[in-house]
């Protein structure tokens, strides 16, 4: 009896450490996302990024034998070098274009990757299992939140520096932002690259951590929850701070988690699509934003 | 050699000809103004010579190089920067820090303190300082348009265009403003004005361009041009009386 106890407990502490590093590497994903939002840029393809990240983990450590250490923070540069190249098109877009450029780039990189051409690295449509994380996994969970609050610290740096303020004023007004001197193209094309990393590093964190497993829906397709979930997690939350952005995945990916094995994966989106519906029209700020605004309101008050 | 030198500049917005073969010079410390009725071209001109549409055809040079088809950020960082005017502040930032990214990205590059720095100095100049920290949606048409004056004069340019600065402002306001203007012109920075106000262009200017119908109709010392005949006749005959 005691014995079941401690194995059931144990099971559901191991079950909530998984948990744990999904919101770790779901925040490193959704910031990269909201980077690139906060740029005035509405991505609807990220996952492009979060698959070439995973893949590359992959492969580098797989076929090339590269330390996996070494393979999760170098594997994520093709994410950079494609962020780079889609930032350089997509800084040339308008609004709703952007999304529709990236949106099509997911299920050219699905393609890719189940290509007879590829398979040999890719594992076609099957996809592959990558060799076991080198790490111990009892510091998976402080490991994860090492690089997210990295992740956070880059952020905030980003923020605050010439670049940070560049990034805000192109958000804000780009043809006002280039006739004080900023260079709109140049900085769209190195947030991407930035973004590309980040959600690369997310991805390859995905297959090492937890899935161990690499296939090509992390591609955004068929599946498309793997674009939406961070552009999710960071409106709701409130994509406009760092601050906000956890708070959305520290919400919401449990509820991922639920339904995807309770209600399934389809129902959830929609569920997310009525919940973003509600929180933009309740408050645009995210919940994060109105979290603030009450507090604010209440100590005006006293 | 003149700063600037803008020569036979069209430029057509559809069958419109917004401006029809413009030339302007404005040479090194000079304050010039430009002058026209509503639609004459100026803010065209303006656009045009920042960069936001190029021309159909003429040519633009500044300090000796040819920026006709240069980008907005690069004329910034060659010495040129302006005002709007319809006021067009970041409305996610603060006051300071709509004056502080302009220091910081302008003709010189500079760090988010030294661009603060140098941010709060020119709101106490322009007497916006007691809005330091409040958001642009918080201010008065004059207030924003004073945002305006601090965001140019804040990118350390040798040349700035200020479109219709002045508009809307009054006695002690539009005194102060000026007062400032010709303080910043002393210091040495190429100021061009477009104004609608006469008097106020006709005290400080030292050379006055009219536009009419996208076209120069004069240009002058500004006793020759409130003595020019075509002015009179064209413009300045109906504007005079009622200013
Ligand atoms: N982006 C644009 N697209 C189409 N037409 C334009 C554009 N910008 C200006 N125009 C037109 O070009 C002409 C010149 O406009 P402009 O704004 O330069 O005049 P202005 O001299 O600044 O007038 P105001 O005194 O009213 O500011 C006007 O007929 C205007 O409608
Ligand atoms: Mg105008």
């Amino acid at each position: 009896m005691t014995i079941a106890v401690i194995l059931v407990s144990m099971m559901i502490g191991k079950y909530a450490e998984m948990i744990a590093i999904t919101i770790m590497i779901f925040y490193i994903y959704s910031l990269a996302w909201s980077l690139v939002a906060n740029t005035g840029m509405i991505s609807l393809g990220h996952a492009l990024f979060f698959a070439l990240g995973s893949y590359a983990y992959g492969i580098f450590s797989l076929i090339y034998g590269i330390n996996m250490i070494s393979a999760l923070f170098i594997g994520p540069i093709i994410g950079a070098l494609a962020g780079l190249a889609v930032g350089f098109i997509a800084g040339r877009l308008r609004d709703w274009y952007i999304g529709m450029f990236t949106f099509a780039l997911t299920p050219a990189g699905y393609a890719l990757a189940v290509s007879d051409q590829l398979k040999p690295w890719t594992g076609g449509a099957v996809g592959f299992a990558p060799p076991a994380f080198s790490l111990s996994m009892s510091i998976w969970l402080p490991f994860s939140a090492l690089l997210a609050f990295a992740t956070y610290m880059i952020v905030f740096t980003i923020q605050n520096s010439r670049m940070g303020f560049a990034l805000s004023a192109i958000n804000d007004d780009e043809v006002a932002a280039a006739t004080i001197g900023i260079n709109t193209r140049l900085y769209k094309i190195i947030i991407f690259g930035i973004s590309g990393y980040l959600s690369a590093l997310a991805g390859a964190m995905f297959v090492s951590m937890y899935s161990r497993y690499i296939s090509p829906e992390f591609f955004g397709y068929p599946d498309v929850s793997y674009n939406l979930w961070p552009i999710f997690y960071s409106i709701i939350g409130g994509m406009g701070t760092p601050e906000g952005v956890l708070l959305g995945t520290i919400i919401l990916d449990p509820l991922t988690e639920l339904a995807r094995t309770v209600i399934g994966g389809p129902l959830a989106l929609v569920t997310f699509g009525v919940l973003l519906a509600v929180v933009i029209i309740k408050t645009p700020g995210g919940i994060y934003g109105y979290v603030i605004k009450y507090f604010e309101a209440k100590s005006q008050m006293r | 050699m003149n700063l600037l030198n803008v020569s036979n500049v069209v430029k057509r917005f559809g069958g419109l000809v917004a401006l029809n073969g413009v030339s302007v010079q404005v040479d090194r410390h000079e304050l010039v103004g430009i002058i026209g009725p509503n639609g004459a071209g100026k803010t065209t001109l303006v656009n045009v010579i920042m960069g936001i549409y190029y021309p159909d055809s003429g040519r633009m040079m500044f300090n000796g190089r040819d920026i006709t088809r240069m980008p907005p950020h690069r004329r910034v960082k060659l010495g040129i920067s302006r005002t709007y005017q319809v006021p067009r502040p970041f409305s996610n930032m603060r006051v300071l820090d709509n004056v502080a990214v302009a220091a910081m990205h302008g003709a010189k590059e500079l760090s988010v303190g030294e661009a603060r720095g140098i941010a709060r100095d020119i709101l106490e100049r322009v007497r916006l300082a007691d809005k330091a920290n409040l958001y642009p949606l918080s201010l008065s048409v004059t207030e924003l348009r004073k945002l305006e004056l601090a965001r140019a004069l804040a990118q350390g340019t040798k040349l700035v265009f200020l479109d219709e600065a002045s508009a809307g402002l009054t006695g002690d306001e539009l005194r102060e403003i000026l007062s400032v203007i010709e303080k910043i012109h002393d210091e040495g920075i190429t100021i061009v004005m477009i104004e609608h106000v006469m008097k106020v262009i006709f005290n400080i200017a030292e050379k006055i361009v009219v536009m009419v119908n996208g076209e120069k109709l004069a240009e002058g010392k500004p006793t020759e041009i409130s003595s020019d005949a075509r002015v009179i006749e064209s413009y300045l005959g109906r504007r005079w009386a009622s200013v």
